[in-house]
């Protein structure tokens, strides 16, 4: 309970942080959704009044008009809020929508690694996707608690004057009400996870559809039967699911239409018997008939909203969860960063990914010289891109420390320490939209430093082939007229950023993983050119590369498992040497290639 | 196309596509926009035994109205989950439909990059395009039930036309019910016209809006996808993009407003006419009716319903209208969305079947193949003629854009040659029936994607499959010890993006299962792409090994960057620049003055 009222004013805050003049439009709309019926319903009781008792033609007339002036007033009036109701929603949604992603690109990264951090961030983001979610329904649910609620109040005095035994009578139907609510929040809750695991199948289907990526698979392997059935099944999992709640709903229907009807016919039958008394004018009748219609919406709508508003305050502690994070890293003040020469050194360092059971960095000590090119190998799954990962700040080791010039990677700002390492991931992801705006990033502007990363890059043939030059478009998504940019001009561009940026540290992660031959050794020439004055930790599979580097070392299962140079480790004959025979074996120029003994492989997956 | 084909064309859709949903739909909307007018049509009745004082007759009437209604209302309460149901189910199939035709149109244009531009804007504007299908669905439930009460509205007006007019004096002749009549359809025609006028302008401004806002609508989309994937994270904060990301955010949250803002304009000051001449009807109705009871031609329980019915359908003519001037007013999407449908499927052209062999014996041979992508003059293929031999291994080689993939795509007819001619088994492969023609390959592409349904399906392609041929193919790729660990071994769900319970396997595991998939299909010719391009060298190596344990007595091609892979191959094809320049083995290529060797030397000398 008291959960629920922090978040309401949680909830409250954010919409005054949003436009505090919001609750003025809400209390202005309650006021006159409230009355209008209530004024609407006199006019019809007052006429017949006026025309029984065969008032003046011209009384008639003027009373009339001044009756409907007010009433077009509210109205017009009505509206307009309404407008603004609207208006509000939506942007309200919006505003939502922006504050969490902006706390999405703010937050320290390991926060966001993981399923159970994943999930955080998802079921913050799903209160925003349409009208129908929290964020979008929330202003109208207000509207509608506080109509509703004033309605009930104002409508019951009315009918309590037939017969003060109606109370009782609205007190059971409340409870009714109320009771099958209860159970429809329970069902809700209950058939929750089934509904969203079939909403997923129906959008991860549609997704595939338009998988582009499948063309070729689909109808080369004829898949689209598999899908059909599919669906099927899924839609015939999700009627069967709804089955239970069907049956509530109907149940419901019943009792409550027919205590709706029991509610009109006391108030009908009561009211008859006041006019056949002459307790009351025969006008009444239909004020006090009209009246139950409206008073018995209201109940079905307030018990309704309140169930939904109940839900809406759980949902918006789902958003507090996600935006009340804590930084892990220091934001404040720190360290002075080294400007050059850095010696990185890594002491006990171990780390497991969130919800994993081991860990994926175990024990590891390193000491990295300054401007040394070091190579990090091993199989999939050893921990390599871990490892840069922690070098470069972006994760927190769970024991042990990082230390850089022999300072504690804690004490620096987070900020400043990002400012030492420039990575090239895998992942070649683009948040920029022209070549130019992918070189600099988020990094201010320096026009020889600019030129001197295009010419070492290797880009400056490319932007002359091009119209635009280093403006052109390479975003199809955002602009018709952008370019599709080949897996190695990618590379070339990815690459530059990382140069640009003039880090003492570089790390490249797989750089040649999708290039031909040929621009695979140009970058291995270029390699030295650009690591020169630099620190480089250098992450792949193809070991030809990392022959060139000052050290290798050979990932195992999260540990170094051998050190050394590339000379040392084949005399080793280690898992290196293995590693890397396997790689050479048809490469090597052996005439009696036939008597090479067979090199059994020993990785496992 | 014409305006009024394309909505019946969408009407008739909807309908296919929601038959039940809109079944009880309407059972359910006529129960209950039929409710006040049965309420009128009583209450006139209680008044009127009211004011003539017979109380016997108020009460049954009473009972009956008691009874009708407890009737309607539980039909629609029957109805009203029922049609929630079947909301969602036909929902989701509306906006699968352009999805789902990409399944089934001509490969070419599946994969040309215009094609998904067009299904990525469709499937944007679904939900903001006043034509398209869901929109147009629930507009429709905005028009249905005013229409209902127009119907009963006008029914319930016909006591006006047995006033007694007899009874008005001479000087009150303007009270006559006709000229009521026409005042109120005069009125109805003004409103309809400032309405007509008003919801033009906002449509019109509406799509100016959208236009104007696309193209930030694109950058926001684009940037919530990207932002989808947590890895996104680890640039934006090295290269320190947050700064200039949130302030796109907020550029995109004031030009949204400013939008709103401007919108919502319009409909503020249209409303305003709107409005005072709905209450200045209601003051025609209640002030002719009211002359009417005055002057004796009328009964007061008459009035009652009458002024009920008009008000009624003076609400209801206007919302019909408006919600059907809002659904035609930008047939754009519409247009645009049947463009697309009416994309050609893929032809099946051919129809000789494909004879089925046992022995594995379909020949391939092309000549003088050359081929453009449609709509572009560049020939990316030229020149190639080759026969090839059942069951031999080629490699094939070359720098990236050199056509190597794009072959491959023609020899499994995903696209027709510009010029020449792919033969099988003699006969001009684009005379054989597609889907035969395409089950003689066994493809691993490239980019290629495995389905979040379980590793058995991925691989066996169906939903039903044959368990112990799944394990052995499992085997023979070396995942199958590993799926044996497994709980639900090979039901098990790859991924979570379709069903919680399943599983992540590693990027190596992926490509063995892709690898399976082909094997499992035990089609003669087999076709791998960069199928190692993932693996770490022993598993890399491992397949090499085994490559021709896999491949047996099928013909196979091999695309790899890896040139160690040609040395197991029995011939090489080079391809440069869309041409074969070299064929041969390895040992008389590698010795050979060109591209072959060029490669090879590129890539072997740092294994020396």
């Amino acid at each position: 309970m008291k959960e629920k009222w922090q978040n309401l004013i949680k909830l409250i805050k954010m919409m005054v942080s949003y436009r505090p003049r919001i609750f003025l439009t809400i209390i202005g709309i309650v006021l006159i959704q409230v009355l209008l019926p209530v004024i609407q319903l006199y006019l019809s009781v007052q006429v017949i009044e006026w025309l029984i008792n065969e008032e003046e033609i011209q009384t008639y007339l003027i009373h009339l008009a001044i009756f409907i002036g007010v009433i077009t007033l509210l109205k017009i009036s009505e509206h307009q809020f309404g407008v603004t109701v609207d208006k509000d929603t939506e942007l309200f949604r919006n505003y939502a929508k922006t504050r969490l992603i902006s706390n999405f690109v703010s937050l320290d990264y390991p926060l966001l690694i993981g399923k159970e951090a994943q999930e955080k961030y998802n079921n913050a983001v799903a209160l925003t996707w349409n009208p129908w979610t929290l964020f979008g329904r929330v202003n109208k649910e207000l509207v509608s608690l506080g109509s509703t609620f004033l309605g009930l109040i104002i409508y019951s005095s009315i009918l309590i004057q037939l017969d003060s035994i109606f109370l009782i009578y609205l007190g059971i139907f409340i409870f009714f009400v109320t009771l099958f609510n209860i159970f429809q929040v329970k069902m809700d809750q209950k058939i929750y996870d089934e509904k969203a695991k079939v909403t997923k199948k129906w959008q991860y289907l549609r997704k595939l559809y338009g998988e582009s990526r499948l063309a070729k698979d689909v109808r080369i392997f004829q898949m689209q039967h598999w899908f059909q059935r599919t669906e099927e099944e899924t839609d015939q999992t999700y009627l069967a699911t709804m089955k239970p709640k069907v049956w509530l709903t109907w149940s419901e229907s019943v009792v409550i239409n027919v205590g709706i009807i029991g509610l009109t016919a006391f108030s009908y039958s009561q009211s008859v018997r006041l006019v056949s008394e002459g307790a009351i004018p025969i006008s009444n009748f239909v004020l006090y008939a009209g009246m139950v219609t409206i008073l018995a919406q209201s109940i079905l709508e307030f018990i309704n909203v309140v169930g939904k508003f109940s839900t809406s305050l759980n949902e918006m502690g789902k958003f507090n969860t996600f935006m009340a994070q804590e930084p892990v890293f220091l934001h404040g003040e720190g360290e002075k960063v080294p400007k050059e020469s850095l010696n990185i050194e890594l002491k006990n360092v171990t780390y497991t990914y969130p919800n994993n059971e081991a860990p994926t960095i175990r024990n590891i000590n390193l000491q990295i010289r300054p401007n040394e090119k070091l190579a990090i190998v091993g199989e999939n799954g050893a921990g390599k891109s871990t490892l840069t990962n922690l070098i470069s700040g972006l994760l927190q080791p769970d024991e042990g420390e990082i230390l850089i010039n022999y300072l504690p990677q804690k004490s620096f700002n987070i900020l400043d320490y990002y400012s030492l390492f420039a990575s090239v991931f895998q992942e070649k992801l683009l948040l920029t939209y022209t070549i130019k705006e992918t070189i600099i990033q988020g990094l201010p502007f320096d026009q020889k430093k600019y030129e001197k990363t295009i010419a070492l890059s290797g880009l400056k043939k490319l932007i002359s082939q091009l119209q635009k030059g280093d403006e052109t478009a390479i975003v199809k998504e955002v602009n018709a007229d952008a370019i599709q940019l080949s897996g190695g001009q990618l590379q070339k561009v990815k690459l530059a950023q990382a140069l640009y940026k003039d880090t003492p540290v570089l790390i490249l992660d797989e750089p040649t993983a999708a290039l031909d031959p040929i621009a695979e050794h140009q970058i291995y020439k270029d390699y030295f050119k650009f690591s020169k004055d630099k620190t480089s930790l250098f992450v792949s599979h193809r070991l030809s590369s990392t022959r060139f580097c000052d050290r290798i070392i050979y990932l195992k299962d999260g540990e170094i498992a051998e050190i050394g140079t590339h000379q040392e480790l084949i005399e080793k004959q280690g898992d290196y040497y293995r590693l890397y025979e396997a790689q050479s074996y048809y490469y090597k120029q052996d005439k009696d290639s036939e008597q090479r003994e067979r090199v059994t492989g020993g990785g496992t997956l | 196309m014409n305006k009024y084909r394309v909505y019946g064309r969408a009407a008739k859709d909807l309908f296919r596509i929601g038959k039940k949903h809109y079944l009880y739909y309407s059972i359910m909307t006529i129960a209950r926009q039929s409710m006040p007018f049965i309420g009128f049509i009583y209450m006139r009745k209680i008044i009127d035994t009211l004011i003539s004082n017979r109380i016997g007759d108020t009460h049954s009437l009473i009972i009956q109205f008691i009874c009708t209604s407890l009737i309607l209302q539980l039909v629609q309460g029957m109805m009203q989950p029922l049609v929630d149901n079947e909301q969602e189910i036909s929902e989701k199939k509306m906006y699968a439909e352009a999805s789902r035709k990409m399944l089934r149109m001509h490969f070419h244009h599946a994969e040309s990059t215009a094609v998904k531009e067009r299904l990525e804007n469709i499937n944007q504007m679904l939900l903001s395009s006043q034509s398209s299908l869901p929109l147009l669905s629930l507009r429709f439930k905005y028009v249905f039930p005013s229409l209902i009460s127009i119907i009963w509205g006008i029914i319930l007006l016909h006591p006006l036309f047995i006033v007694d007019t007899a009874v008005i004096p001479s000087q009150f002749w303007w009270v006559h019910p006709g000229a009521i009549i026409t005042m109120f359809v005069l009125a109805i025609s003004i409103s309809l016209f400032i309405q007509v006028k008003s919801s033009k302008k906002s449509a019109e401004a509406l799509s100016r809006t959208i236009h104007e806002a696309s193209e930030w609508r694109k950058q926001a989309f684009y940037e919530e996808k990207v932002l989808e994937d947590i890895k996104s994270g680890k640039e934006i904060r090295l290269y320190r993009l947050s700064g200039r990301l949130l302030e796109n955010f907020q550029k995109q949250h004031h030009y949204l407003t400013d939008i709103m803002n401007g919108m919502y304009r319009v409909f503020r000051i249209t409303a305003v006419p709107t409005n005072i001449l709905a209450q200045l009807m209601s003051y025609m109705i209640y002030s002719f009716l009211g002359l009417l009871v005055l002057l004796g031609a009328l009964k007061v329980g008459l009035l009652v319903q009458l002024s009920g019915a008009l008000s009624q359908v003076i609400t209801a003519i206007p919302t019909c209208i408006q919600q059907l001037m809002m659904m035609i007013s930008d047939p754009e999407w519409l247009n645009e969305y049947y463009a697309f449908m009416d994309l050609p499927d893929e032809e099946t052209i051919g129809s000789i079947p494909v004879e089925k062999r046992m022995d594995n014996q379909y020949e391939i041979a092309v000549s003088n193949l050359a081929f453009a992508y449609p709509g572009s003059e560049e020939l990316v293929l030229k020149n190639i003629t080759e026969q090839f031999e059942v069951g031999k291994k080629y490699a094939i080689v070359g720098e990236n854009g050199s056509g190597k993939t794009t072959f491959i795509k023609l020899l499994t007819r995903l696209y027709e040659p510009t010029e020449g001619l792919i033969k099988m088994n003699k006969i001009d492969s684009s005379k054989y029936e597609l889907r035969e023609y395409f089950n003689l390959f066994g493809v691993v592409f490239q980019d290629y994607h495995l389905l979040g349904f379980s590793i058995g399906q991925n691989i066996s392609v169906n939903p039903d499959y044959n368990h112990s041929k799944v394990m052995n193919t499992l085997d023979e790729v070396g995942l199958g010890e590993f799926v044996r660990t497994l709980p639900k071994q090979s039901d098990t769900y790859l991924g979570t993006e379709f069903d919680d319970s399943g599983m992540n396997v590693s990027g190596g595991q992926e490509q063995k299962i892709a690898i399976a998939r082909s094997l499992y299909k035990d089609a003669p010719i087999m076709i791998l792409d960069e199928p190692t391009a993932a693996l770490d060298p022993i598993t890399e190596f491992d397949i090499y090994q085994n490559f021709d344990n896999l491949v047996k007595d099928k013909t196979a091609f091999y695309i790899s960057h890896r040139l160690s892979s040609s040395k197991f191959s029995d011939e090489i094809l080079v391809f440069d620049k869309g041409e074969i320049v070299q064929r041969g083995s390895h040992k008389k290529l590698v010795e050979q003055d060109g591209k072959y060797q060029e490669l090879w030397n590129a890539q072997a000398q740092y294994y020396q």
